[in-house]
């Protein structure tokens, strides 16, 4: 079974970040980068599926030539081999999907998994998009994914308000993972060795002849309202004079 | 192999380009640096799933299913080249990792630091082909862990006195004696030893590095230690009686046992001056959660002077750290068994720093900082180790003063000047260090002048010479690294900050010690000394000051 799995590099979830001055985005000084988290849990998902399945898992990702630090990471985790699309440009869902579409196109995976959401943008629109533009089956925010004896179907169970929704597709299909779909294993040494060897293709976004303007255009960042400090009310009746009064939720 | 003239600064202002070039990453070249980023986030996960730090300083052992995970993870095989099986990190990238692996846990980082450095370093940089291939590959996954054996009972920092022999029978070698505080030696698989070898291959005295399988008849280990910190590591002493390993495990040349081990130790206490920098960055984080956090007048208690003091001083501590490993890692890849003299300052600063960052840290959490629960003071326990094994710092700075005595003073009074390399933002720091150097090197020249070879016996004027010198080379390495980032456009304003601040911190101690090296009591401190020794029974034979 051919699996493809996408990565994106996303500033790191743990650092703040700060807007920069003019507002025309983030500050990127000193910020780190990582592979986004949700995309780490899609990574593991291919590799446990190939380990028992066999076949390959390809990671693949848009982005500027720093991104071959997260494909790589994807390798090192187990996944056969990469694809990076090259591009300093700023791609909206909509054109990233695009990306994939064509690279799916040529490649023709069995099975995309994804992560859900990317958590810079937390757009949470790439996985549907692609599988609408594929005509592929989709299956979102998966927490488990089983695959049928004929490899033929997916069985997958979401994680929705009190309760599960199972959903049965026929591949290929775009599944896109939840936060509790798997725990990603961390890179052994010997395996971020090895993944220096395996082969990343690397192409130019401008080389494939896609129309990636972005449809969602960004006109202003701006840090949220500072917080001001809390008061100590002496008692309940006070509490709730000021609820009613000045914060006017009663 | 260290002539005469050859003066550290002198060495790093004449290949100043590519010292600041090096000296902003973290890594050998850029395709280490990224698997070093790798390894690093590998690390951190690792840690937070199987890493329980204070678990292993309360049960005083790594849990097995914890040592055999390390292994699976690949982290044995740092320093061992790929070809057999390791990752093959240069010396710059593998202190990358044991810092990584002291901001976990300093058990770890020991066990894994001991291993990586000095224990494996004899077998890879002297031992034969036919070694490597037999050894590596196991030491590689973890499978055999190696451990460094040289202190005595009675031959601690003066190695030259091991009473261990060596003797040759036929196409072996039997060895008898016995070894203590040997890390890694309840588990180990593999020691390298220094043993007397007297007459071994034709050579008159002398002593030899020989790897001994820890598998042999006639080897007995006692039991753990019982220690302040890094409780979780393995110290044991390994007794020898008529163990036999062929001939060929001599490491290197017989009889120069004690030259290669200096080499062995220059990457040993590299390595962990390494894990120092982890260290100190672990008790640094804490301790600005707390200063944040804590409020005391009604205010978070990092608004109190006092304490900004301290944090200031705690984070360029750690900068200063980083940079200087960096600059020493540096020289020794470029240039393998050069770096004695250099891996000394490291470790000494970095030792000292560490101590300071995490006594600070305890003082800055009050009384919470006491009490085990907290945590730091752990840091502190695992951290008063680091200026007493690999060389006791006070023995390393009588042999930093020791080489300075031997630069010539021509060089070291025109060497090259810093300032001229440096961007107009860093030059004021900069003429800082051409104004001191100069001092040092007046200094030596008077004290060569008025005590003639009696200036190896005075060790107070030893201590503070080695200070001075330690100052400097921190200094010049925080400075390299400014220009470096500078010129990489990474400078960022902290790092001007840091390095304003750690220039002026380290200048003020140059300067107070050259001052005590001309105006001091030093006669009066040896001679409390002396008396009280004398009282206690054992009068001193000479009074070395
Ligand atoms: C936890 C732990 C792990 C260790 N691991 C290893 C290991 O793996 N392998 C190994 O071989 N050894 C190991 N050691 C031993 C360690 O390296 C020695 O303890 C250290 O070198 C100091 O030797 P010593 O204990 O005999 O102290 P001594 O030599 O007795 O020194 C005591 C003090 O005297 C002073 N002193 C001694 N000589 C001089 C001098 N010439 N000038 C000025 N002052 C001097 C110093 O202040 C020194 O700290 C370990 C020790 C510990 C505690």
């Amino acid at each position: 079974m051919k699996i493809f799995v996408t990565t994106k590099r996303v500033t790191d979830p743990d650092v703040k970040i700060k807007v920069k001055p003019d507002g025309s985005g983030i500050a990127t000084e000193g910020i780190d980068y990582k592979v986004n988290p949700f995309d780490e849990i899609a990574v593991e998902e291919a590799i446990r599926i190939n380990e028992k399945q066999g076949g390959e898992v390809v990671v693949v990702s848009i982005g500027s030539g720093a991104s071959t630090k997260e494909v790589r990471s994807g390798l090192a985790m187990g996944a056969q081999r990469g694809i990076l699309v090259k591009t300093d440009d700023y791609l909206d869902s909509l054109g990233t999907a695009t990306v994939l579409k064509k690279i799916v196109d040529d490649e023709k995976p069995d099975l995309i998994l994804m992560g859900k959401q990317a958590v810079d943008g937390d757009n949470n629109q790439v996985g549907q998009i692609l599988a609408d533009m594929l005509g592929y089956a989709q299956a979102c925010f998966a927490s488990k994914i089983e695959l049928g004896d004929d490899q033929k179907t997916a069985r997958v169970t979401r994680e929705v308000d009190g309760g599960f929704d199972h959903v049965e597709v026929d591949l290929p299909a775009v599944i896109t993972a939840d936060l509790r779909l798997n725990e990603p294993r961390y890179a052994s040494l010997p395996g971020i060795m090895k993944a220096k060897k395996k082969p990343i293709n690397e192409m130019e976004l401008s080389s494939l002849g896609l129309d990636t303007t972005p449809k969602v255009v960004w006109h202003k960042f701006s840090e949220p309202a500072e917080r001001k400090a809390g008061i100590k009310v002496p008692d309940v009746p006070t509490l709730v004079s000021k609820l009613k009064d000045e914060a006017k939720v009663l | 192999m260290t002539p005469a003239s050859y003066n550290p600064y002198q060495r790093v202002l004449q290949d100043f380009k590519n010292a600041a070039t090096q000296i902003t990453s973290c890594g050998h070249d850029a395709e280490e640096v990224e698997t070093i980023e790798m390894i690093a986030e590998s690390i951190r996960r690792f840690g937070e799933r199987n890493i329980d730090e204070a678990r292993i300083d309360a049960e005083a052992r790594i849990p097995p299913d914890l040592l055999q995970k390390m292994a699976e993870m690949g982290l044995f095989g740092l320093t061992i080249e790929k070809e057999y099986g390791g990752v093959g990190l240069s010396m710059k990238g593998a202190c990358r990792v044991c810092e990584c692996l002291a901001q976990l846990d300093r058990s770890v980082s020991v066990t894994v630091g001991l291993h990586a450095g000095l224990g494996l370093r004899g077998l890879n940089y002297f031992g034969s082909q036919e070694l490597k291939e037999r050894y590596l590959p196991d030491l590689a996954t973890g499978k055999l862990i190696a451990a460094f054996s040289i202190t005595e009972p009675d031959a601690g920092s003066d190695i030259a006195s091991v009473r261990t022999t060596a003797v040759e029978d036929g196409d072996e070698l039997v060895i008898n004696g016995s070894k203590c505080f040997v890390t890694n030696g309840s588990f180990a698989g593999i020691t390298t030893i220094v043993a007397r070898t007297p007459g071994l291959m034709g050579s008159r005295r002398g002593h030899s590095l020989i790897l001994v399988p820890l598998d042999r008849p006639g080897i007995q280990r006692d039991k753990e230690e019982h220690k302040l910190g890094i409780k979780g590591s393995s110290t044991c002493s390994i007794h020898f009686e008529d163990v036999r390993v062929p001939k060929n495990h001599i490491l290197g040349r017989p009889s120069r046992g004690l030259d290669h081990m200096n080499h062995v130790l220059s990457w040993g206490r590299t390595l962990m001056a390494g894990g120092c920098i982890g260290l100190a960055a672990s008790a640094f984080r804490r301790s600005i959660e707390q200063v944040t956090n804590r409020r005391q007048f009604n205010r978070p208690i990092g608004e109190f002077g006092m304490v900004r003091e301290m944090l200031a001083r705690m984070r360029f501590l750690v900068y200063a750290m980083e940079s200087t490993i960096r600059l020493t890692t540096h020289l020794e890849d470029e240039q393998p068994e050069s770096i004695v003299w250099e891996s000394s300052v490291a470790k000494v600063f970095n030792s000292e720093s560490a101590w300071q960052v995490a006594d600070d840290a305890v003082q800055l959490h009050g009384g919470s900082g006491f009490i085990e629960e907290t945590g730091v003071a752990r840091l502190l326990r695992d951290c008063r180790i680091t200026r007493i094994f690999e060389g006791a710092n006070e023995l390393l700075r009588f042999h930093l003063a020791a080489a300075a005595y031997t630069w010539k003073p021509g060089p070291l009074l025109e060497s090259p000047r810093l300032k001229p390399h440096l961007d107009a933002s860093l030059q004021e720091c900069g003429q800082v260090f051409d104004t001191i150097l100069p001092k040092l090197a007046g200094i030596l020249k008077t004290k060569k002048k008025t005590h003639g070879l009696k200036i190896f016996q005075r060790q107070m004027d030893q201590r503070k010479i080695a200070d001075v010198a330690i100052s400097l080379y921190v200094m010049l390495a925080v400075l390299v690294r400014a220009q470096g980032e500078l010129e990489a456009g990474r400078l960022s304003t902290e790092m001007l900050l840091w390095t304003r601040l750690g220039v002026h911190d380290l200048a003020h101690r140059a300067t107070s010690n050259l001052g005590t090296l001309e105006d001091n009591l030093d006669d009066v401190a040896s001679q409390i000394a002396a008396i009280e020794c004398d009282r206690a029974g054992c009068p001193l034979k000479e009074t070395v000051s």
